[in-house]
């Protein structure tokens, strides 16, 4: 069975024969590519099925996670979106679906126009609060241009998203991670609780639950 | 701003100095254009046809009734085809939509008289000749003020402003009903008529809740309502509508802490921070708030609440 997250930037495709897992940008995939099932914001374009992202993300969390009380935050690059658990029950979501959104690929736009390596930059304590990534752009210029060092003013951004982040997801003292965003150093290392992290196959793992129970229903 | 023979017109033995700009420019649905007749402000037939926004207190609305006046509802009154053009020179784009519906509304009645337009109801009706506007800001809005001040100064329609202190619950029984979600809001609606006309109260029976649904009507975009159970209990000012105590800011506070909660709120209405704060202190409370219409991802978002709730 092929299984895809079809984000808005990258599509995540397992294949769950092989266990083959492949990355690619959803605009590379061939317009003939149906998957069975999947989930993300593009998925209805490139499968036969698809599960609310949502609904895979706490599969995903139910089936990875140890603990029967997490908060998981998938942080993509066009929205993020969280589950709790507590004592295994389900106690709350939410998706910043539009407004506040873009982090992820702002981030990535910023870092590609700067020329800079997250990777080889320090979390800063200051930050910057935005709105949204594109806002948060504007001000990252703004410092710029008033003499602050570039690497230093996008990771003031990514100070302030992970904040942002970390209020929307209500302040836990743990949180898992995924999404695109988990690979951002830099981003992991400025998130202010302790964080675990997850791949960002994450969701298809979600969505393989969400599979089965339907092949065995 | 109009120019004659290289000098300015100027009304009212004005001059250049302190011209206003604005003087000549008249506003219809396609915003403001100079100097157009304002004809449709007339009222030829007898009855008189009047225009509310929010609940206006019951002794206004028996005074209408007793009128036999044509009562429309600028808040509930639909044109949604027309909701972004008739304000787009003169709101922000990043507005509260319910504000633009309004708006909308009268200038689709007044100036688009015709069949098409209009409630079936209403067809053949005179245009608007008053606006009552209930604008206790902690009933509806604060920008209540500004839609008043805009209806007087820019359509010049006779606008008469009310407060509503009712204070007498009159219960909640639809809010309580098995009736499906979006009956449930045109009978609340429907309610408020029938109380002001005396008709036999509608009170069908209390259903055991699955979930709630907290807020305003969603006058964007009804269909929102499908999505739930009929077992969705209404609580916040929608609540106080069917109680006829809009302004019952205590009864809009609460919700039931033992049911999953939807919060609902028109996006850019100061009502979101209530909503959203209610959220956050309901143990399984979700804020949503919705623009001009429903969204793919607010649906998404939805969805997943009341499945992973076990709701739906």
């Amino acid at each position: 069975m092929i299984l895809l997250d079809a984000g808005t930037t990258y599509a995540k495709i397992l294949d769950t024969e092989t266990d083959e897992r492949t990355v690619k940008r959803v605009s590379d995939l061939e317009k003939t590519f149906r998957a069975d099932v999947g989930t993300g914001h593009n998925i209805n374009r490139f499968a036969n099925r698809s599960v609310n992202e949502i609904i895979a993300l706490a599969n995903a969390g139910k089936s990875l996670i140890k603990d029967n009380s997490f908060t998981l935050l998938d942080i993509g690059s066009r929205d993020a979106k969280y589950v709790v658990f507590e004592n295994g029950s389900f106690i709350h979501s939410d998706w910043n679906t539009e407004c506040g959104a873009f982090t992820g690929q702002a981030i990535e736009i910023l870092g590609n126009y700067l020329n800079i390596d997250y990777s080889k930059i320090e979390p800063q304590k200051e930050f910057i609060t935005a709105t949204c990534g594109l806002l948060g752009m504007g001000h990252v210029f703004d410092l710029v241009a008033a003499g602050v060092e570039p690497e230093i003013a996008a990771a003031r951004l990514i100070k302030g998203v992970c904040i942002s982040m970390y209020r929307f997801a209500r302040k836990p003292k743990k949180i898992y991670l995924t999404g695109g965003l988990v690979r951002n150093r830099l981003f992991v290392e400025s998130m202010p609780c302790e964080t675990v992290i997850l791949d960002r196959f994450t969701l298809l793992e979600g969505v393989k639950e969400y599979a089965l129970n339907m092949n065995g229903a | 701003m109009e120019q004659s023979r290289g000098v300015y017109k100027l009304e009212n033995g004005g001059n250049e100095n302190n011209y206003n700009p604005m003087q000549d420019m008249v506003l219809t649905r396609h915003g403001f254009v100079r100097g157009k007749e304002q004809s449709f402000l007339k009222n030829p037939k007898d009855k008189p046809f009047i225009g509310i926004i929010g609940v206006p207190p019951k002794e206004v609305m028996e005074e209408l009734i007793k009128e036999d006046a044509v009562i429309l509802s600028l808040d509930m009154y639909k044109v949604d085809r027309l909701i972004t053009e008739p304000t787009d020179n003169i709101l922000p784009k990043a507005y509260c939509a319910q504000i633009k519906r309004i708006i909308a509304n009268i200038l689709s009645v007044t100036d688009f008289w015709n069949e098409d337009v209009m409630d079936s109801v209403l067809v053949g009706r005179n245009p608007i000749s008053e606006i009552i506007i209930e604008d206790s800001e902690i009933c509806r809005c604060n920008e209540m003020g500004f839609v008043a001040d805009f209806i007087e100064n820019e359509l010049k329609i006779k606008l008469r402003r009310v407060k509503n202190n009712d204070i007498e619950r009159k219960g909640d029984f639809i809010c309580k009903s098995g009736i499906p979600l979006d009956e449930k809001f045109g009978k609340i609606a429907g309610y408020f008529y029938r109380d002001i006309e005396r008709k036999k109260p509608f009170k069908p029976e209390y259903v055991k809740p699955k979930c709630a649904f907290w807020g305003t009507p969603p006058w964007g975009d009804f269909s929102i309502a499908n999505y739930f159970p009929d077992e969705t209990h209404i609580y916040g000012w929608t609540r106080c509508v069917e109680n006829l105590t809009p302004g019952d800011l205590k009864l809009e506070l609460e919700f039931d802490p033992d049911v999953p909660t939807v919060f609902f709120s028109q996006s850019f209405c100061p009502k979101a921070g209530l909503a959203s704060y209610l959220a956050n202190k309901h143990p399984r409370g979700m804020f949503i708030d919705m623009d001009i219409g429903l969204t793919r991802s607010t649906v998404a978002k939805l969805t997943a609440f009341l499945q992973l709730n076990k709701v739906i």
